[in-house]
């Protein structure tokens, strides 16, 4: 379903994503590990095109998308979420996860391009009847998609998002990415900063969503290994921008290089269950945050 | 030959005060990550500083000392104001106050020394020297041996010494630079000392180099001193003396074999060029170019420049949801009191208020809904001006055929705008649009065949409907009711805007570009179209300017108009229709009290525009209302939203 090939990229010094080849079935449950500053995040962005690789390829579904930008990637199916969720804090919530609806309903059957974005505003700005269709079709899928985690999104659907906490901004971008309804999802630590109730919740709800659209592919960034365990089939791990083990969850988080990148190698027999964050890394830049490709996107 | 060499020589020198200018510029921008449009008008007050130290008697260098110190002076009290106190408010504010502040400074040196331009004293004046065969001006010389000196003093300054070390830490990383110790608020106040030095600097070359001193200098000197950065790249010393440097000779070849009056053109076609071709400069390096929307760590993220600094917008803060319908019947019922019951003059007043209001939102579509903050609006309305004094002074169309061409002509006029425009982000947009302001003057100034120039196309009849079977009058309800039907139209267009999907799509693009993107938002189309409604209704209002004072020259469009406009639509509320339209009418109406001194009124709006950024960041519209208060329960709201770090940790997990 989506594949890269000799992916590479390197910030000044930093290799971020180094030569890597991956191939993704369709329908799959992939999820990416690895220490902080391993280019997992790197590998998110690649993929959803919001930073341009140095060199290799990226294909979805067969199709080559190396040089297509977000938006577009985005409408042949491609939706992500950020590590620092990204909600449009001065919209409501509503209004944000329509954002995600809105496209998703358009693009199901008509191609991206700039005649068809001048003339679907030009449809809402005269309020044409097959606008109107969108929008309500857009409306009922967001506020499903909301619905899904009980009482914490729809009420407050007309607050603006600056105003949820941490976890529900979140859950907004969560259903705003699902709203899409995407054919490949691909998750940037969707469970950080939310305590283990949340944890649990937001799994239970993933795993849900898996049941719901066998055909979905998803690819997620995820700290949390009872998280791994549960929702994925497959584990790749990284550690310095490349590949270092890709197995079952079972098999990938009992291999001793992947505890090794973890923990160094003096921790390798007395590994745990859950996996610290690798203390030797520098701190994680969060490249979402609008690094310079970012700014440029 | 010599010709060439000698234009050379006049050109590396007038690009010797661009460099002098481009220096304090990047100096600020570079610590304090602030563009100071009040740079040119420091360079200016420079140049009056030392005409008035020399009318006392004193020699040129130590009325030199004057001016800095009075610049200096002035600097510091900017950085104070702008950066300082204005600090917590959105990223867009230090760029509207010193905006504001330039005007202020402008009018008060016209107020105090007049419009008139002043001789400037110039020992050197018609001194040549000899070099070779080549006779070359002794005060091109002067200027150049002096920028030099003066460079190189502040290269040894910012290299060698201390100051110059926290100076250069505080720029390339303020926040390693506070955690090693380093203050970066001395730094600031340092580079806008700076500034002013360079500014004084800056003044007393113009003046020996021109020997002539008007109070309307400082902004294209500011303008070329700024595209002169930006050509160079913004972030580099050696970009700025580059820049400069091209932009005079540049200027001062096309000024001696194209024409005289496209001399002023050419540093803002380069600017223009630099800015579609390579926006990071010649000498910038790609990763610069986003000068917007980095905020500290826990900060939401945003690339909105209508945030503060916590990610916060302060669009939403308070804001009252008029509906659009409700301001259109308070038009309607403004338009029959305007057309019935008000006397002549203020039934004129009113019609510019309407005419004002229209432009305004038109700018609120653009800078509202985009965050691209436009300083270059007043072009759009002179293009929907001239056009129409041109059809309907030669062409003699109607009423219905004028409004729909300007329609097409401002679709195409906003297209335009918006390209150079789009790839740019912080406050180089609001740079940019300044540019373009500047070049739709002097194009109006300068294409005579079109423009008639500075004598400007009188003699427009008041519109005249075929529809209603050619229906017309001279009288000013007629004008006025006119004027508040299109301001109706605009309405219209604005409330279809509002309505639909264009305008969450334009604010999710204002909001989190990035994100935006990533969820489906097509964002160069979205940003064109903004650009293009936002110039029709702009082109609307300069069309019925035209109509209302039946006379159109290039002086009603002058970059104070944009800064109007601006002002307009931040009193009123930046991101409400009813917020511009109110605005409008309030700041068309208020100088009429101070109606005798066209000054005053300048500085009022400086004074209220800076007043408003601070204590009432979302407009009048929103008073009475407190920020709008959390929606979520428990350690949710502002608290966790500034810092979601500190109050959720992650037991066992990374966070980021
Ligand atoms: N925009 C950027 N600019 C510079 N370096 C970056 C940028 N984004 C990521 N990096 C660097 O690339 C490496 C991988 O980062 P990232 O992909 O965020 O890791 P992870 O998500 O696995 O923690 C880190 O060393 C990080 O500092
Ligand atoms: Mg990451």
């Amino acid at each position: 379903m989506i594949r890269v090939e000799r992916l590479r990229k390197a910030y000044g010094g930093v290799t971020a994503c180094a030569d890597l080849t991956v191939s993704i079935e369709p329908g799959t449950s992939t999820a990416v590990i690895g220490p902080n500053g391993a280019g997992k995040s790197t590998l998110v962005q690649l993929l959803s095109g919001v930073v341009r690789p140095d060199a290799g390829e990226v294909y979805l579904a067969e199709r080559r998308i190396t040089g297509l930008g977000p938006a577009h990637r985005s409408a042949l199916g491609l939706t992500r979420t950020f590590q620092t969720s990204r909600v449009f804090p001065g919209l409501t919530v509503l209004e944000s996860v329509m954002v995600g609806a809105y496209h998703g309903v358009r693009y199901e059957d008509r191609p991206f391009g700039t005649v068809g974005t001048l003339g679907d505003a030009a449809a809402s700005l005269l309020g044409l009847p097959a606008w109107r269709r969108r929008r309500d079709e857009a409306r009922e899928r967001a506020l499903a998609e909301m619905g899904r985690f009980g009482d914490r999104l729809v009420p407050r659907q007309d607050d603006y998002a600056y105003t949820l906490s941490y976890a529900n901004r979140r859950r907004v971008e969560i259903a705003r990415a699902l709203a899409a309804r995407p054919k490949v999802l691909v998750l940037d630590e969707p469970t950080a900063g939310m305590n283990p109730t949340e944890t649990e919740e937001l799994a239970r709800l993933l795993a849900d969503v898996r049941a719901e659209r066998p055909e979905l592919t998803t690819v997620f960034v995820e700290h949390k290994m009872n998280v791994v365990r549960r929702l994925s089939q497959r584990v790749l791990v990284m550690d310095e921008g490349a590949l270092i083990a890709d197995d079952t969850p079972q098999q990938a988080l009992s291999d001793p290089r992947v505890i090794e990148a973890y923990l160094g190698a003096s921790a390798v027999a007395k590994a745990g269950t859950e996996m610290p964050s690798g203390e030797r890394r520098q701190p994680d830049r969060g490249p979402d945050q609008g690094g310079p490709d970012a700014a440029g996107a | 030959m010599a010709e060439f060499l000698a234009q050379l020589v006049n050109g590396l020198a007038i690009g010797a005060v661009y460099a002098v200018v481009a220096l304090g510029f990047v100096l600020v921008f570079g610590v304090a990550k602030v563009v100071n449009f009040a740079q040119g008008s420091q360079v200016m007050l420079g140049a009056y500083l030392v005409w008035v130290a020399s009318g006392w008697g004193l020699p040129l260098p130590l009325a030199f000392l004057v001016a800095v110190a009075g610049s200096v002076l002035l600097a510091v009290l900017i950085e104070l104001i702008c950066v300082e106190w204005l600090g917590e408010s959105a990223e867009i504010a230090p760029l509207l106050s010193t905006l504001a502040i330039a005007f202020i400074i402008d009018q008060t040196v016209r107020l105090v020394w007049s419009a008139n331009p002043q001789r400037f004293p110039n020992p050197f004046a018609g001194a040549n020297l000899r070099i070779g065969p080549l006779y070359v001006g002794l005060t091109d010389i002067i200027i150049i041996a002096t920028a030099v000196v003066f460079v190189a003093l502040l290269t040894v300054l910012l290299k060698a010494t201390w100051v110059g070390r926290s100076v250069r830490a505080a720029a390339q990383d303020p926040v390693a630079a506070q955690q090693m110790g380093v203050r970066t608020g001395p730094a600031k106040v340092t580079v806008f000392a700076l500034s002013g030095v360079l500014g004084a600097l800056g003044g007393v070359l113009v003046g020996m180099y021109f020997q002539q001193i008007d109070p309307t200098m400082g902004l294209p000197f500011g303008l070329k001193g700024f595209a002169a950065a930006m050509v160079g790249g913004v972030v580099s010393m050696a970009g700025a003396v580059l820049g400069g440097l091209l932009i005079g000779v540049a200027e001062s070849l096309a000024g001696g074999y194209i024409g005289s009056e496209y001399r002023d053109l050419v540093a803002f076609v380069m600017l223009l060029l630099v800015l579609v071709l390579r926006p990071q400069g010649l000498l910038g390096s790609r990763a610069l170019t986003g000068l917007g929307g980095s905020r500290g760590a826990g900060a939401i993220p945003t690339t909105s420049p209508l945030a503060d600094a916590s990610g916060f917008p302060v669009t939403v803060m308070g804001t009252r949801r008029i509906p659009v319908w409700w301001v259109a019947l308070g038009t309607v019922l403004l338009g029959v009191l305007a057309t019935t019951v008000a006397g002549s003059y203020w039934s004129g007043v009113l019609a510019q208020g309407a005419i004002f209001a229209t432009a305004a939102l038109g700018l609120m579509v653009l800078t509202g809904m985009t965050g691209y903050v436009s300083v270059g609006h007043g072009a759009l309305m002179g293009i929907g001006a001239y056009w129409t004094a041109r059809v309907v002074t030669a062409l003699d169309l109607p009423f219905e055929l004028v409004l729909l061409s300007v329609v097409l002509v401002s679709l195409v006029a906003g297209v335009l705008f918006a390209y150079p425009v789009l790839g740019l982000s912080g406050h180089t947009i609001a740079l940019a649009t300044l540019a373009l302001g500047q070049i739709g003057y002097l194009l109006f100034l300068n294409l005579i065949e079109v423009t008639r120039g500075p004598m400007g196309i009188g003699g427009i009849a008041p519109p005249r409907f075929a529809l209603l079977g050619g229906a017309t009058d001279f009288s000013v309800a007629w004008m006025t009711g006119v004027c508040f039907v299109v301001l109706l139209l605009g309405l219209g267009l604005v409330a279809a805007v509002t309505r639909g999907q264009v305008s969450v799509n334009l604010r999710a693009i204002r909001e989190d570009r990035l994100a935006a993107e990533a969820f489906g938002v097509h964002v160069r189309p979205y940003l064109t179209i903004a650009f293009a409604l936002s110039s029709v209704l702009a082109g609307l209002a300069g069309m019925m300017f035209a109509y209302q004072q039946s006379y159109v020259s290039p002086d009603s469009f002058l970059i104070l108009v944009s800064f109007l406009l601006l002002t307009m639509i931040l009193a009123g509320g930046i991101v409400s229709p009813a917020g511009a339209v109110v605005g409008a009418f309030v700041l068309v109406a208020l100088p009429e009290l101070l109606r005798e001194q066209t000054e005053l009124r300048e500085i009022l709006y400086g004074v209220v525009l800076i007043l408003i950024i601070r204590f009432m960041p979302s407009g009048i519209t929103s008073l009475g209302r407190r920020r709008a208060s959390s929606g979520d329960q428990g350690p949710d709201g502002k608290a966790a939203a500034a810092e979601p770090a500190a109050t959720e940790p992650v037991p066992g997990g990374a966070r980021q």
